[in-house]
């Protein structure tokens, strides 16, 4: 035996480990199995039940798609990409030709660019739509943690801000929306606006919904310090901003990204139904234009849009979920 | 059996060795001198007088322990000295001067550790250094010097998460001495400690207390930590707060567990048990008559069956 086969262990070796039993007494096979097994049954168990039911729903728009034909409508979408990238890319194609011909003719003039309007398609929207989730989230955030700090640290700011907070949290964005539409247009008159207006109201909309659990936990993740590293504070004689930037918030992190976590949860949740009613090009405009397209497709594609919600909502919690885990230094989180 | 007082010397006799040594511990200059310290607390229910009348003095490089039951105001007191609380009559004077608000010249060790959790070993005692404006490579060099001094370089790129309690509380001490105080004040460091890692930790203390220049106020409710590690004992009594004796150890240096069991630790155990648990002990003594007379166990078996 060379000592290759030592180190690296066959497949047979690899197929035998499998099967060996670790410390609880299980084999590794199947507690991994037995990890797998249960989704996977939820998982195919929910898709059968569709599928079935789904051919006995008739709705105006036909009957209702069951798994396999939104499977075909999402690849359908990934197509439609697909073919929107090769249309631009032959776009800017001709446009270099047209330049390089246009420079020969005439030297020393400038070349007036055509910009690309093509379609914006599926994978576009989802973009739009995480973009405007980001930035009315980190908005949220950009108020929410410093008034959440001011309010852990003072009892009065805390007893001030307390009321609105309770009386703000549950309103709905669809009850927000008029107003943030009304205020954009009135206060946001710019003649080359950097941003469009349906991604400022559905932006801001965003922010107001989501703003509030980061800030409740920013509360009370700072009341809730140690004393005692409050007291180190005192002993070094530290300066408010010094013991806010250097004790409080790095105390503080683990329940800021549980706000925030919760935050962004809700910002999605919301930007959706925002879109909607904004008509900012996203998925929540993607799924309102089907429904008023009312195409055979329509309810396909209306499916495809749910499921990239949730799928997109779940790993935007998993990230947060993340970053929650290396800010609590050791301890575990849910 | 009686115990044989007779052949103990009282815990007031000091050999020649320990009486020079007090001799000399008083020749040393006065750190932190109380005078009629007292607090009162102010709350819904009324007022509380927490300290009254407190008066003590402690020279340099001394071993202080303060001990007295649950509620006597012994936080209370190192909190006042610490500047973490006002006190509300009297004068507490550190090197001459009266203490107003906390400051690096007095280092604390709360019972909790209360490490930052966010930073690893080293950089947690880097903190005060940094934060007095030390640059980053003094600050290391000092953190460097305190951990070793505590027996944990090894350990300095750990979060204090990977620690055990013994080792946590040794980083707090390294990170309260690297300031360099007049005193450290321990508030019942080792109470959240095992028995066996805390007589680990007492004798790293008094290994720390011997090698450096610092003076030492040591909170605790055990009476056996006080006597093995303290110069003299400050004794208080709840309700209110006030002194009821200072007691000079007449335990020998160096100190070790063998001692525990010598004429002297026991004498100035039972004086301090005499001074703290009067009411207790008369209740056990009850406790064991009424068990002695009537025993208050039923056999549910055969009396020839005996397990043992
Ligand atoms: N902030 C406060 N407000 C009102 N009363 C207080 C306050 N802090 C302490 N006290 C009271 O002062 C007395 C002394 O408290 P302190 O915590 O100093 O006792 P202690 O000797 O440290 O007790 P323990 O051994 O349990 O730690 C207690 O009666 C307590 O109820
Ligand atoms: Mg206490």
């Amino acid at each position: 035996m060379n000592t290759t086969t030592q180190l690296i262990p066959s497949v047979w070796q690899r197929l035998m480990a499998l099967v060996q039993t670790d410390a609880s007494g299980e084999s590794v096979l199947r507690k991994f199995l037995g990890g797998i097994a249960p989704p996977l049954m939820g998982i195919i168990i929910f898709l059968g039940i569709w599928h079935v039911s789904a051919s006995g729903i008739h709705t105006s728009l036909g009957t209702l798609p069951g798994p396999v034909a939104v499977m075909k409508q999402a690849d359908n979408l990934y197509q439609e990409y697909r073919n929107e990238q090769v249309r631009e890319a032959s776009f800017h194609e001709r446009q270099k030709n047209r330049k390089a011909e246009f420079m020969a003719s005439n030297p020393g003039e400038e070349f007036s660019e055509i910009k690309y309007t093509g379609q914006p398609t599926y994978l576009d929207q989802i973009f739009t739509s995480l973009y405007t989730v980001f930035v009315g989230f980190m908005l949220g955030t950009v108020i929410a943690v410093p008034l959440g700090i001011l309010c852990g640290l003072n009892k009065t700011i805390q007893a001030a801000l307390n009321p609105l907070i309770q009386i703000f949290r549950p309103v709905s964005p669809l009850a927000w929306l008029p107003i943030v539409t009304l205020v954009v247009s009135a206060v946001y008159i710019s003649d080359d606006p950097m941003f469009a207006k349906s991604f400022l109201i559905s932006a801001i909309t965003v922010t107001l919904c989501s703003m509030w659990p980061t800030l409740v936990n920013t509360a009370l993740g700072v009341a809730s310090i140690d004393k005692d590293l409050l007291n180190v504070s005192k002993v070094l004689r530290l300066s408010t901003r010094t013991k806010v930037m250097k004790i409080v918030i790095p105390s503080s992190l683990k329940l800021i990204f549980t706000g925030m976590r919760l935050s962004l949860g809700v910002a999605w949740m919301v930007l959706i139904a925002a879109e909607m009613l904004a008509q900012n090009p996203g998925l929540g405009k993607f799924v309102w234009d089907e429904f008023q397209n009312g195409s055979s497709q329509s309810l396909e594609r209306i499916m495809v849009a749910v499921f990239t919600i949730g799928f997109v909502g779940f790993m935007l919690d998993r990230t947060m979920h993340s970053l929650q885990q290396m800010a609590s230094f050791g301890q575990r989180t849910e | 059996m009686k115990p044989a007082h007779s052949t103990r010397p009282g815990y007031l006799e000091q050999s020649p060795a320990v009486k020079a040594r007090f001799d000399k511990i008083k020749q040393r200059e006065v750190i932190l001198e109380v005078r009629n310290l007292g607090k009162r607390f102010v709350t819904a229910q009324g007022e509380v007088d927490a300290l009254r009348d407190i008066n003590f003095s402690i020279h340099r490089r001394e071993l202080v322990c303060v001990i007295g039951p649950s509620g006597c105001g012994k936080s209370t007191l190192i909190r006042i000295l610490a500047g973490l609380e006002n006190h509300t009559s009297g004068v507490a004077l550190l090197d001459g001067k009266p203490i107003d608000g906390p400051g690096q010249d007095r280092g604390m060790v709360f019972q909790g550790y209360s490490l930052f959790p966010w930073l690893t070993v080293k950089k947690n005692v880097m903190f005060g250094p940094e934060m007095k404006g030390h640059g980053w490579e003094q600050a290391e060099r000092e953190a460097n010097l305190w951990l070793e001094l505590v027996g944990l370089s090894k350990f300095s790129d750990a979060y204090p998460h990977q620690l055990s309690g013994g080792m946590r509380q040794r980083v707090a001490i390294a990170r309260a001495l690297v300031n360099e105080p007049r005193i450290l004040l321990m508030d019942e460091p080792f109470g959240a400690l095992d028995a066996q890692t805390r007589a680990k930790m007492q004798s790293h203390l008094m290994e720390i207390w011997r090698n450096i220049d610092v003076t030492i106020l040591f909170i605790t409710h055990d009476l056996d930590e006080a006597i093995y590690l303290a110069d003299r004992i400050l004794v208080l009594k709840p309700n209110p707060g006030e002194v009821h004796e200072l007691i000079e150890v007449p335990v020998p240096r160096p100190r070790s567990p063998a001692q525990f069991s010598s004429p002297e630790f026991l004498a100035t155990k039972a004086r301090l048990e005499e001074l703290i648990h009067p009411a207790a002990k008369a209740e056990k003594n009850e406790a064991e008559e009424e068990q002695n007379g009537t025993p208050h166990l039923i056999r549910f078996t055969n009396v020839n069956d005996n397990v043992e």
